[in-house]
């Protein structure tokens, strides 16, 4: 009974804390907001950058030029370039103030060249300012690079074997072969996998920061330990006839209580306001009640190792950002390169988001997450309360 | 004098706090440290290829030749998968960005000239998986020129064989003669690391932070009781004032000194020089000042001020640009990004590092909106200090 009084005055307490509150509730909130917002796109079938401008110098005017343009009316392309024409000049000062993110140049000769067998450069002029948008730009040019060099090899390789080919059918040759080359060509079928449900950005985000702020949660237990010792209640409780396992049980038990009751909190608003859809609410519980579990554990284990109860907490709330940036909290799992998808198993965010994310694209109880989860909580606690109690 | 021995004071204070000086260094230190893994571009030469999951169900020399390039291609990293079944579960686990299924009689059908179709599954678009349809794309180029000129070639007499001449002309892709050639336009020095955006975001990111933070400790000194007896010092307030803005500049400057030589050693991230880097670097001072000082005086106790600092700090920050690059913004969010100072800060820092313009003409207005937010912060939280007392 002792153990529920205490944890139930750890509630009361942490519900009073108004800038608890606002750490644990509302900075979630409005994060998965932003998030939600920023990214809107981001999960969807593209990846999200919006149109921009491309400069197009053309100090070559030949046929290729030509080519290049219309190859940038492409319906595809034309969803995410808007070409302009421009002057060297023009194109250079625009992209030295940041204005444009890029510019493709086709140097003077650059037909010719190409034509005539003699190694040529296609130039691309890039806003070192920008990170993504020039990148995609050196994209579009290799690409037409590379159908040029493709139908030249050809017709190398046609000469060299000796066909007689005449220098005025090298043209029309020119535009068969790329028409050949464009039939013959591998055609990539790419295909979704159906895994059920997709994941936007808020659900996302959601699932994202309610694991990161339920960890966040678990600095309130190192400090109320830490303000119980500050304010000599510790001793108090420590000489009255509590045992000192059901105090440090009690404290724990808070813990999960507060840390379910913030999961609860914002299960229900993200569902409410962004209409997210968690997936089986039981199994999503469950799962929230290993991760709360997890979490207790972790800080236990925290305020047992680290007796500096400041330093613990500073400790924890640096802690807690790391492994909600490894865990998958800030930048998406699929985004993660394979190397980092392997260090994210150290994190017990990566656990619960994993663990919530398969149950939002409607996959069975993920049982492997639940139980490290609860192990992790488990093995926390134990040591924890062991350590504290001796110490 | 009483003005420097105020804000000597105030350093010491700060720098002998550990709390500060996590947040100050290893704070911004993991960020980078994190993001920089997360954020680098895939499928370059820091070993962070693509993993490509590969199921062939044919046997056929040119299938052979396909998969022979993927694997000798550094922007992919292979993983071979026994049936097809092995194939969906790697794309289900996110263990791979793709997968890529080469159908039997794949091979056949390429020396046939009929048009070959490939699979690529994935479970979610992201720019990473199109980063690996673009690589597959490239080498389908390459097979389909040496197609052509294969199928062209062996009806000449004498001629060699069909997979000789494939051979021959897709080995002639080894050494392109046509190609890309890119330049950064406006900067001085081309091998600006890509440490340099991410040190960036986070050094003005925690700089901010640290001081604002910082300059909370007004409201320390009042719960302390120590705020009324220093104002009840024979000084007057315009040198108080003046004392703690001084001491929180001399703690920026150090934060950032630190920092931008520990993001130099460490993530090779570069933050220019000349008068360019003091100006910018003291209106991100002064504007943090200024930021916290209002804060200080808008909450009551110094607790609440750390977490509305830390709160309102994060949210501008992400907003500004300072997590993840502005061009994944929508147009609206865009709008919303620009009302932020950090936004203008980094702006700043772009300009004059990776840009590599230190003009008042192009500097002016990142300098002129640091500025007059410092201002406008300044003169609320002034006037309200004033008033409070």
């Amino acid at each position: 009974m002792q153990v529920v009084w205490i944890a139930l005055k750890d509630l009361r307490l942490a519900a009073r804390d108004r800038t608890g509150l606002l750490l644990l509730l509302v900075m979630p909130l409005v994060l998965i907001t932003v998030l939600g917002f920023a990214f809107g796109g981001a999960f969807a079938s593209r990846p999200a950058i919006g149109r921009f401008e491309v400069g197009v110098v053309d100090q070559d005017g030949g046929q290729l030029a030509t080519a290049f343009w219309d190859v940038l009316q492409d319906e595809s392309l034309q969803e995410l370039l808007v070409p302009t024409t421009l002057t060297a000049d023009a194109a250079n000062e625009a992209i030295k103030t940041g204005k444009l993110a890029g510019a493709i140049v086709i140097p003077p000769n650059f037909t010719s060249d190409v034509l005539g067998g003699q190694t040529a450069n296609l130039k691309v002029w890039r806003d070192p300012g920008q990170q993504l948008r020039p990148m995609i730009i050196e994209t579009v040019a290799q690409s037409f690079v590379d159908n040029l060099l493709a139908t030249r090899l050809v017709v190398e390789e046609a000469l060299r074997s000796g066909q007689n080919i005449e220098p005025h059918e090298i043209e029309s040759l020119g535009l068969q072969i790329a028409i050949e080359m464009n039939r013959v060509k591998v055609r990539l079928q790419a295909d979704a996998i159906a895994s059920g449900k997709h994941v936007d950005s808020f659900l996302y985000y959601a699932i994202g920061m309610a694991c990161m702020f339920l960890l966040f949660s678990g600095s309130l237990g190192l400090q109320s330990i830490a303000s119980e010792e500050r304010r000599q209640t510790l001793a108090r409780m420590m000489v009255s006839p509590t045992a000192k396992i059901r105090f440090l049980l009690g404290k724990s038990l808070g813990q999960v209580n507060i840390a379910v009751i913030q999961f609860v909190i914002l299960y229900l608003v993200t569902r409410l306001v962004f209409q997210t859809d968690w997936g089986s609410p039981l199994a999503v519980m469950l799962l929230a009640l290993a991760y709360a579990f997890a979490v207790t554990g972790l800080s236990m284990l925290v305020a047992a190792l680290i007796p500096n109860r400041a330093a613990a907490v500073s400790a924890w709330s640096i802690g807690v950002q790391i492994m909600a940036a490894l865990g998958g909290s800030m930048v998406p799992l699929s985004q993660f390169p394979s190397f980092m998808l392997k260090v994210a198993h150290i994190s017990p965010c990566y656990w619960g988001l994993r663990g919530f994310l398969d149950l939002a694209t409607g996959l069975p109880l993920p049982l492997v997450n639940i139980f490290v989860l609860a192990a992790t909580g488990l093995i926390g606690i134990t040591l924890g309360t062991w350590r504290l109690a001796r110490g | 004098m009483k003005t420097l021995n105020i804000a000597w004071r105030m350093l010491r204070v700060a720098l002998f706090n550990k709390n500060n000086l996590l947040m100050m260094f290893l704070m911004p230190l993991a960020f980078s440290l994190v993001f920089g893994l997360l954020l680098s571009p895939s499928g370059d030469e820091n070993g962070n290829a693509l993993p490509l999951a590969l199921y062939v169900a044919d046997d056929h020399p040119v299938t052979n030749i396909l998969v022979e390039q993927l694997r000798a291609n550094p922007r992919l990293v292979i993983r071979d998968m026994v049936t097809e079944a092995a194939l969906q579960t790697a794309v289900q686990g996110s263990e791979v960005v793709a997968g890529l299924l080469l159908p039997a009689g794949f091979g056949e059908q390429v020396q046939a000239g009929r048009v070959p179709t490939v699979t690529l599954l994935r479970e979610v678009d992201t720019n990473l998986f199109v980063a690996a349809e673009q690589e597959l794309q490239g080498l389908f180029t390459q097979f389909a020129s040496a197609t052509v000129t294969a199928n062209l070639l062996q009806a000449a007499p004498a001629a060699d064989s069909w997979l000789d001449i494939f051979t021959r002309a897709l080995a002639a892709w080894d050494e392109p003669t046509v190609g890309v050639e890119s330049t950064a336009i406006g900067n001085s020095e081309p091998s600006i690391q890509e440490g340099t955006h991410i040190g960036i975001g986070f050094t003005v990111m925690f700089v901010m932070m640290a001081i604002s933070t910082a300059a909370g400790c007004v409201l320390e000194e009042r719960e302390w009781g120590t705020w009324p007896r220093v104002l009840a010092a024979p000084i007057e307030k315009g040198q108080l004032v003046a004392g703690y803005v001084l001491g929180y500049f001399g703690l920026g400057w150090f934060q950032l000194g630190i920092l931008m030589l520990l993001e130099k050693l460490i993530f090779g991230a570069e933050f220019g020089g000349g008068w360019g880097l003091v100006a910018l670097s003291s209106l991100l001072i002064l504007c943090a000042v200024s930021i916290g000082m209002l804060m200080a005086v808008t909450v009551k106790t110094f607790q609440q001020q750390q977490a509305i600092a830390s709160i309102v700090l994060t949210i501008t920050s992400m907003l500004g640009g300072l997590f993840f690059p502005v061009e994944m913004f929508s147009p609206a969010l865009m709008k919303i990004a620009v009302l932020t100072p950090q936004f203008w800060a980094r702006q700043g820092f772009v300009d004059l590092v990776l840009r590599g313009s230190s003009s008042w003409a192009v500097l002016q207005k990142p300098l002129l909106i640091l500025a007059a937010y410092s201002a406008v912060f300044f003169l609320i939280g002034w006037q309200r200090l004033r008033t409070s007392e």
